[in-house]
């Protein structure tokens, strides 16, 4: 019932304004200035990103079901767009579990280090409890290149006192794990692999705990997610589970080559040279900086859209109390661009936060 | 004498096997004589030790070819974990910088794994041509006949690598070759003084079972039947992969006290290793699962194959019940078939090349690319996505457009009349290739319809005898189930722990 509710909050918030490709972007997290926008836009930041295996053809199947539930409505037969109807408040109150806790995802923040923090910790153990036991012909259960070449210049270090650090991790996640439900620590451990033993697939959990492989899935995250969070506040209780993390919370936010303009602007190039420098579009160019201005804090934007234009861009949203750019567009003066509505929109919202 | 203690030792110091299984040590001292060798050795008998110490021993690079990627990153990680480090898998699916990284040092591997389209590449025959290759291996060397049971177009251009890369010594294995295919595989590499090496595929220890039921209604009731007798380690094959869901669900709910679990090429990386190593470790008790299990794996205790679904050929077969009883111990190979199932594989037959539809569809929209002065994308996957082709049928129809010099790097030549031409020879191509398939199920379907001795049936295009059988023989020849009687496993001690207590042994052991 999780992925149904979140499902059906995110038609809730976007209504007719997207398609439900937008949803399914946001929960992959794909890394489109368009989706990182529509996260902001719609306030779904905390679900970016949290279900990155989710296929195209399990999220359609997955929206019809509903549909024929009657919990959506189909506005037209050529494209996506949804409506959330009468039932689906009914629904969302008897279904949604109180208990959980949806508003502790923080999908836009940790999208990126979920997977990672998890993958490194489990291979770790695997490699500390299998060493421990002298038995170095185990078949690691993560084979990600980047983990595997972490967890080996790690293992390197800890190496001969492999039984002092399963103690500390052991204290840690004990620690950790009493913030969260029984079911949850359970879910957590029964996923872990060590000596002679090997740790549960996502099926065998969904079996054994009666909940969807959907709703697996975004339990794993959503504790994962809380636990990222508790490490950040309170990073001196867990010395070694935020050591996992360490390298990872400076990396910058913008993509490489958003990253490149970036640099490019700082000295000074305009966009028109920036493009034809780098062989790219000048749409292309654009998107960096709208993927930029939602980073950066001190984004000058009166240098791409004087303040007259910013009003009368603001005052269009307004008037068609609608997000969609085409709307928006007809309102405004031709010489406004889509890139400066893009651009004021993209920050009107950041700031609303 | 003296090199056959230094064998025997290598093979202890790399492997840490005592001695070599029959017709291991053969192999490997002609091949390091600088011999071309044809080795057909069953399934589960060490086919990959034959190559993997020549590696070790030889000066140079050892190339192997292998058609299944999953199956090559196994092997690596086989080789990883007992300290054997200067390998590698190249495939396709590989991250082009950490390909680029391993381009770049080629030679400071012992072994390097390879995908056939993989070696359709310039740029990686070039890099091979200055690395001294001291061995060229061709595993599931079957592949290269259009009569082996997994022809694969791009086995037939081997003969030219292993001419441009100076006719490095070849080593061509196989578990399952007819001699039609044996002949085939030499002719096709143009080795004729290839050294062959077969040896029997048969199992005195495996007891062949068919039943003939009505429906899959009766087919789950003689499972659960069975399988509540019979508390041993087993692998029941299926066609498809929802099948192996539904069918593992199904049997969870009637049989609550065994371990059951599926396994298919669809799942997560990270869930695949988890089931296959949890039934390795004998966490699990019955896997249901597609073809994609098993290969490369060494459990000894399987004392339970069974089939739910028909094979596509006897050769498949064969190799699938080879994985039971590898330890010698009695195990049973049960075949349940009804009349019903018969579309399936025909289905399967229908869906591995593309139809004349597809075909004529193709051909036109080369012809529109040709028009709009266009390249093919340079995605495969896309290429697939467009056509609305399987990985399988594109790869077919790459191979034959380059064959008939209709496309060279993607780039797309056009004439008409041989473009006619070619129209009609690959529609003939998938005829053929059609109608030997179908050959090849009728043949098993004969198997199964036998009424005489179902071993001597089974392996007769293969060999031309078998060794006497230690137990039960076939279900034709007389079997008995309650004569089987093979140690069940032990009953666990089901005690659901709380996740502390549960931590705490997984990661301080000793401390419980």
């Amino acid at each position: 019932m999780i992925f149904h509710s979140i499902l059906l909050e995110c038609c809730n918030r976007i209504q007719m304004e997207r398609t439900a490709s937008s949803i399914y972007h946001l929960l992959r997290g794909r890394r489109s200035i368009q989706t990182v926008q529509d996260a902001h836009l719609f306030q779904l930041e905390r679900y970016f990103g949290i279900y990155k295996s989710l296929t195209r053809q399990h999220f359609n199947q997955t929206m019809n079901e509903l549909q024929l539930k009657g919990l959506l409505h189909r506005i037209d037969t050529e494209q996506t767009f949804y409506q959330t109807t009468r039932e689906t408040s009914k629904w969302i109150a008897t279904n949604k579990q109180v208990s959980f806790p949806f508003t502790s995802y923080e999908g836009l923040a940790y999208h990126e280090i979920t997977d990672v923090f998890l993958d490194r910790l489990v291979l770790l153990i695997q490699t500390l409890t299998n060493s421990k036991m002298d038995y170095f012909s185990f078949i690691p259960v993560i084979d990600k290149p980047l983990i595997v070449g972490w967890v080996k210049s790690v293992y390197r270090r800890l190496k001969g006192e492999e039984a002092k650090f399963l103690a500390i991790i052991f204290q840690e996640l004990r620690k950790i794990l009493h913030h969260f439900s029984k079911v949850e620590a359970g879910i957590f451990v029964d996923r872990l692999t060590g000596y002679q033993s090997y740790g549960m697939s996502i099926d065998q959990l969904s079996a054994k705990y009666g909940q969807s492989v959907d709703d697996i899935q975004l339990i794993i995250i959503n504790l994962v997610h809380r636990l990222l969070s508790t490490l950040y506040h309170e990073k001196d209780n867990y010395p070694f589970l935020t050591f996992i993390i360490n390298d990872l919370t400076s990396t910058t936010r913008l993509s490489n080559s958003a990253f490149q303009t970036y640099q490019h602007l700082q000295q000074g190039v305009t966009i028109e040279n920036i493009a034809r420098n780098r062989n790219l579009k000048i749409n292309t160019i654009h998107d960096h900086l709208i993927e930029i201005a939602l980073y950066e804090t001190n984004f000058p934007l009166h240098h791409y859209v004087n303040p007259a234009e910013q009003q009368e861009i603001l005052n269009a949203v307004k008037q068609t109390s609608s997000s969609k750019l085409r709307d928006i567009k007809q309102q405004v003066n031709d010489s406004i661009s889509y890139f400066q509505i893009r651009l004021v929109l993209a920050l009107q919202h950041k700031q609303l936060k | 004498m003296n090199q056959q203690v230094t064998l025997e030792q290598e093979l202890n110091k790399h492997f840490h096997y005592s001695s070599f299984r029959l017709g291991q040590k053969e192999i490997i001292e002609d091949v390091l004589q600088g011999k071309d060798v044809l080795g057909i050795l069953p399934t589960g008998s060490g086919k990959s030790i034959c190559y993997q110490l020549p590696a070790m021993l030889l000066d140079g690079v050892t190339i192997v070819v292998s058609p299944l990627i999953s199956l090559m990153i196994d092997q690596v990680k086989q080789l990883k974990a007992i300290q054997i480090k200067q390998v590698v898998a190249l495939n396709s699916f590989m991250d082009p910088s950490e390909r680029k990284k391993v381009y770049k040092n080629l030679h400071a591997y012992k072994l390097i794994y390879i995908s056939p389209e993989l070696l359709q590449q310039e740029e990686i025959i070039r890099l091979l041509q200055r690395t001294k290759i001291s061995l060229f291996v061709i595993d599931e060397a079957h592949c290269i006949s259009q009569w082996g049971h997994e022809f694969r177009p791009d086995y037939l251009k081997l003969n030219m690598i292993i001419e441009k890369l100076n006719n490095p010594r070849t080593l061509a294995l196989s578990a399952t070759a007819t001699p039609t295919v044996q002949q085939d595989i030499i002719d096709l590499l143009n080795k004729p003084k290839m050294i062959k090496h077969v040896y029997p595929m048969d199992r005195s220890n495996l007891s062949f079972c068919i039943e003939e039921v009505s429906n899959d209604q009766e087919k789950l009731e003689y499972l659960t039947q069975h399988l509540k007798t019979y508390h041993v380690s087993t692998l029941i094959y299926f066609s498809s992969r929802i099948a192996t869901e539904n069918i593992a669900k199904l049997l969870s709910e009637k049989l609550p006290e065994r371990k059951i679990a599926f396994y298919h090429g669809g799942m997560e990386q990270m869930d695949r290793i988890t089931i296959q190593q949890q039934f390795m470790n004998d966490q699990l008790d019955i896997i249901c699962c597609t073809s994609a299990f098993g290969m490369g794996i060494n459990k000894g205790n399987i004392r339970f194959v069974i089939h739910y679904h028909l094979p596509l050929q006897l050769e498949s077969y064969i190799q699938e019940v080879g994985r039971a009883g590898r330890d010698g111990k009695s195990s049973v190979c049960l075949l349940l078939f009804s009349n019903k199932d018969l579309f399936i594989p025909l289905n399967m037959i229908k869906n591995e090349l593309p139809s004349e539809q597809i075909l004529t569809f193709i051909y036109k929209y080369l012809s529109r690319l040709v028009s709009e002065r266009k390249e093919l994308p340079n995605n495969e996957v896309e290429i697939a996505n467009l056509f609305q082709l399987n990985e399988i049928q594109w790869r077919f129809l790459r191979f034959q457009f380059e064959k008939h010099g209709m496309i060279a790097n993607n780039r797309i030549n056009f004439q008409e009349e041989k473009w006619k031409q070619s129209y009609q020879e690959i529609k003939q191509l998938i005829k053929d290739r059609t109608s030997i398939k179908e050959q090849k199920l009728n043949e098993i379907l004969q198997w199964i319809h036998e009424l005489g001795c179902l071993r001597k049936n089974l392996y007769k295009n293969f060999q031309p005898a078998y060794s006497m059988v230690d137990d039960q023989c076939c279900s034709n020849c007389g079997f008995s189930w309650s004569e089987w009687n093979p140690v069940q496993t032990k009953k666990a001690v089901n005690e659901e722990a709380d996740w502390e207590s549960k931590l705490r042994k997984l990661l301080l052991m000793n401390a419980l």
